[in-house]
């Protein structure tokens, strides 16, 4: 009886042992795919523009900078401002405050010297009712602030594309600065294919780093150790997978911090979704279900070298209230769009990304705790060699670390920042801590947002502490 | 079993990672290094040779043959095009005398180049629209590389190549690269083309007749190209135009080009026309009366405002706005728009008091800068 139940145990942790074998194959394949990709496509890219493989695509591609603010006095001058300076020649910037109980409001009218005006604006998509509008006229750039009744951020983006005046929009954060060539960065695709509806932009976290006007002024790794660590990890999922699903047309996520879109497209998908947490991945995922659906060509890219700066957080508590959003807002577009898998004229989105995103992030804690619970259990029933356990989760974490660092690498060297040997030092010591402590704390928290902890606060702001841009 | 094999799996791709990385790392300081060695190599050939001719004397066939010899390789050609920048800052006649001695360079490279990447070859065009090299070889072994380009699939190959034909100025030579690039399998943008059409060296009044002679006979990418060219050269075509006005059959946009080069020539029949169109909008066609009311700015008089005040209080929002977008360029004053500023159409009012709000803080504002 006893020889039979340890069979039936040795069974079942054979099967659970099989499936994480297929598992992790899984993962450390897309991993070093993605890693070798995005690597190569950066040096390739660096090679075209030095041999001036561009064109002047600044005066056809005209865009609406729409910010969305909520509570952002302290910040939200300095980013127009550095909106205003941005090198490209025909653009808007429309500001919507989004019922902030700050001065928000007040820090731009006095700042850009902002009339009151009675502007109608045509709403093409819901959104909450506009309070008043303010423009300027004393910049070269058209700058126009739109004052809105409270409705969360995905509103306040929707009542942006209904005032916009040009055909792509990009939709950015208050609290982030874009380089000063983003956007002749970001419109390139658009000129290189006619079927573009979306194009992706680089996030790169600005804790350290000294931007002025747009410009680089000096680079060094952020001083607080949770920023530095995120700095890694955006590097790997930014540079790395992104640019992979890229060239297979299967992005699924495009930054709300910094992202490229094609207003008329935007407006017969239906726009943003207010009722979901994550509404930049809603909307991308719903461009993909409306083209699929419609039978209309298109293409979704990411352009590796527009670059938007943007804070990260320093607290702890705040990184994992902002991962918190993040997962529920993953949650919800999985649920709501099902219906992309296996569809014909995007086969690899229904077979790599859908699932991709549905295996390694979506049900991601899940697997990872029964795997920690199968190995606490496989010790129990003496099923474990332990040292041999070690051995792979050291193997595991230095593997995490070479791509990390792969992709920290290459993003370093290919738009020519230059980083001291110390932060070099600093940068290769903090992925281990990277790889096996913030990763298992973003564990917990993605499973405490599976599991539906703190559901009542949907749709709003996602508020972390910030400071003023280059302190 | 397994789990060894995992483990040999990871060790595996980790040391090839490193690998990679350390190619990586040596490829792109090979590039530095390289670009750095090898221009300076070249940049003292280039230098000795400008000074030369400087001096007043002539370059062997030997010097030209070793020099493009190197310049087969893309970061020589770079470093060239560095160094006879930076040089033609001081030595302008001297580099002039130079580039047209290198024609024969760049002949010879011409044909090596249809081997080379795209990159490259976007890269070789670049270079010979920079110092125009192909006017000092009409007709010859350059500009036929040049033409071939335009049917490349890599759109800065494309590009680049008709910044050399627009430099050029032949209109022969447009009107072939025309035809590759609109019957082509790739996209090319259209307003790339226009712009660039706008930016021709040569007799624009001959590109526009020749352009339009073909016109009803290509495809509508290209017609629309052709069109979109003309009306922004403000060409005098104007029975041309309205023909196209005038037929029903026509597509829809072609039509709308015709109805805004009207916008910038006027004519008496193309306005009387879009008045009708202005005043009777229909409902599945609304963008025709969106464009003529946004039109009908470059006509002044009291006919014109009277249609334009109707179009205010039209449901389509896009009539009203371009409406009052034309009122605002027929300066027409408050007072004379008082019947819709105090009207009980709401939409009207306030698109029409928002142009005139504006127009006042614009010219306030210039005032302060002044």
């Amino acid at each position: 009886m006893a020889t039979e139940t340890m069979k039936t145990i040795q069974l079942i942790f054979g099967i659970i042992n099989l499936f994480f074998i297929t598992y992790l194959i899984g993962y450390s394949t897309f991993l070093f795919l993605s890693s070798v990709t995005g690597a190569l496509t950066l040096y390739n890219r660096r090679k075209e523009i030095l041999l001036n493989n561009v064109s002047n695509q600044d005066v056809y591609v005209p865009v609406t900078i729409i910010v969305p603010a909520y509570n952002e006095e302290v910040t939200v001058a300095d980013t127009v401002r550095s909106l205003l300076n941005l090198d490209y020649q025909l653009y808007e910037i429309v500001v919507v405050n989004d019922g902030s109980s700050d001065g928000t409001a007040k820090a731009l009218i006095e700042a850009f010297d902002m009339k009151e005006i009675g502007r109608p604006i045509r709403r093409r998509i819901a959104c909450q009712d506009v309070e008043s509008i303010y423009e300027s006229f004393g910049q070269k750039i058209p700058l126009t602030l739109i004052n809105k009744k409270n409705g969360g951020k995905a509103d306040a983006l929707n009542m942006g594309i209904n005032a916009s005046n040009y055909p792509y929009f990009i939709c950015m954060d208050a609290d982030s600065m874009l380089q000063y060539d983003s956007l002749r960065e970001i419109v390139r695709p658009v000129m290189e294919n006619e079927h573009v509806v979306a194009v992706g932009g680089a996030i790169r976290p600005a804790n350290g780093a000294i931007i002025d006007k747009g410009y680089v002024k000096k680079y060094q790794l952020p001083k607080n150790i949770l920023a530095c660590m995120q700095l890694l990890e955006y590097e790997r999922s930014f540079l790395a997978a992104r640019i992979l699903l890229d060239k297979f047309n299967g992005s699924m996520i495009i930054s709300g911090a910094f992202g490229l879109f094609h207003k008329e497209t935007v407006i017969e998908a239906g726009g943003y979704d207010p009722t979901t947490m994550g509404e930049d991945m809603e909307l991308v995922v719903k461009l993909h279900e409306y083209c699929i659906l419609n039978k209309r060509p298109y293409s979704i890219r990411y352009a590796t070298n527009a670059i938007c700066w943007s804070q990260v957080p320093e607290r702890l508590r705040d990184l994992c209230k902002q991962r918190r959003r993040w997962h529920r807002g993953l949650i919800q577009c999985m649920k709501t769009h099902r219906i992309m898998i296996g569809k014909q004229n995007n086969i690899m989105i229904g077979l790599v990304s859908y699932p991709y995103f549905m295996l390694y992030e979506l049900y991601s804690p899940i697997i990872e705790i029964i795997g920690v619970l199968s190995m606490i259990g496989a010790y129990f029933v003496d099923l474990l060699n332990v040292p041999y356990m070690i051995m792979f989760f050291m193997i595991y974490a230095i593997f995490g670390m070479i791509m990390t660092l792969t992709s920290f690498f290459s993003r370093i060297l290919t738009i020519d920042l230059t980083i001291s040997f110390e932060d070099m030092m600093k940068a290769i010591g903090l992925c281990f801590f990277e790889i096996v402590i913030l990763r298992f704390i973003m564990v917990l928290v993605r499973l405490w947002a599976l599991l539906g902890i703190n559901k009542k606060k949907q749709n709003q702001w996602g508020r972390i502490n910030r400071s003023a841009l280059n302190k | 079993m397994s789990v060894q094999l995992l483990v040999y799996i990871y060790l595996f791709v980790s040391v090839s990672m490193i690998v990679f990385n350390i190619c990586h790392v040596y490829l792109y300081n090979s590039d530095d290094g390289t670009y750095r060695r090898r221009s300076k190599s070249i940049n003292k050939i280039v230098t000795d040779q400008i000074l030369a001719i400087e001096k007043g004397e002539s370059l062997s066939e030997k010097q030209i043959r070793m020099i493009t010899r190197k310049c087969r390789n893309m970061w020589f050609l770079d470093a060239w095009d560095d160094r006879v920048t930076l040089l033609s800052k001081d030595h302008e006649k001297a580099v002039q005398q130079y580039v047209l001695i290198m024609t024969a360079m760049f002949r010879s490279l011409s044909v090596d180049m249809k081997k080379k990447p795209p990159v490259q070859q976007a890269h070789f065009a670049h270079v010979i629209w920079k110092y125009s090299i192909a006017k000092n070889d009409p007709g010859g072994m350059i500009i036929s590389y040049i033409l071939s380009l335009t049917s490349s699939p890599n759109l800065y190959c494309r590009e680049n190549a008709m910044k050399v034909l627009y430099a050029y100025g032949n209109v022969d030579y447009i009107l072939q690269a025309l035809d590759k690039i609109g019957y082509g399998d790739t996209f090319h943008n259209d307003k790339l083309l226009v712009d660039g059409l706008l930016t021709f060296s040569g007799d624009h009044e001959e590109l526009m007749s020749r352009l339009l002679e073909e016109c009803e006979y290509q495809n509508d990418f290209l017609q629309q190209v052709i069109l979109n060219y003309v009306r922004f050269q403000g060409g005098e075509y104007r029975d041309y135009f309205w023909n196209i006005l005038q037929d029903e059959e026509e597509d829809d946009e072609i039509r709308f080009i015709a109805i805004r080069y009207f916008a910038k020539i006027t004519d008496e029949r193309a306005e009387k026309w879009i008045k009708n169109v202005a005043q009777h909008p229909q409902d599945q066609r609304w963008e025709y009366a969106a464009i003529s009311a946004g039109s009908l700015g470059a006509y002044p008089g009291e006919e014109t405002v009277g249609i334009l005040k109707q179009c205010l209080c039209h449901g389509n929002w896009y009539i009203r706005y371009n409406a009052a977008l034309s009122l605002e360029r027929l300066n027409i004053s408050s007072r004379e728009l008082e019947d819709i500023l105090e009207g009980d159409d709401r939409y009207a009012r306030e698109v029409l008091e928002y142009r005139i709000r504006m127009r006042q803080y614009e010219k306030e504002s210039k005032e302060a800068k002044r």
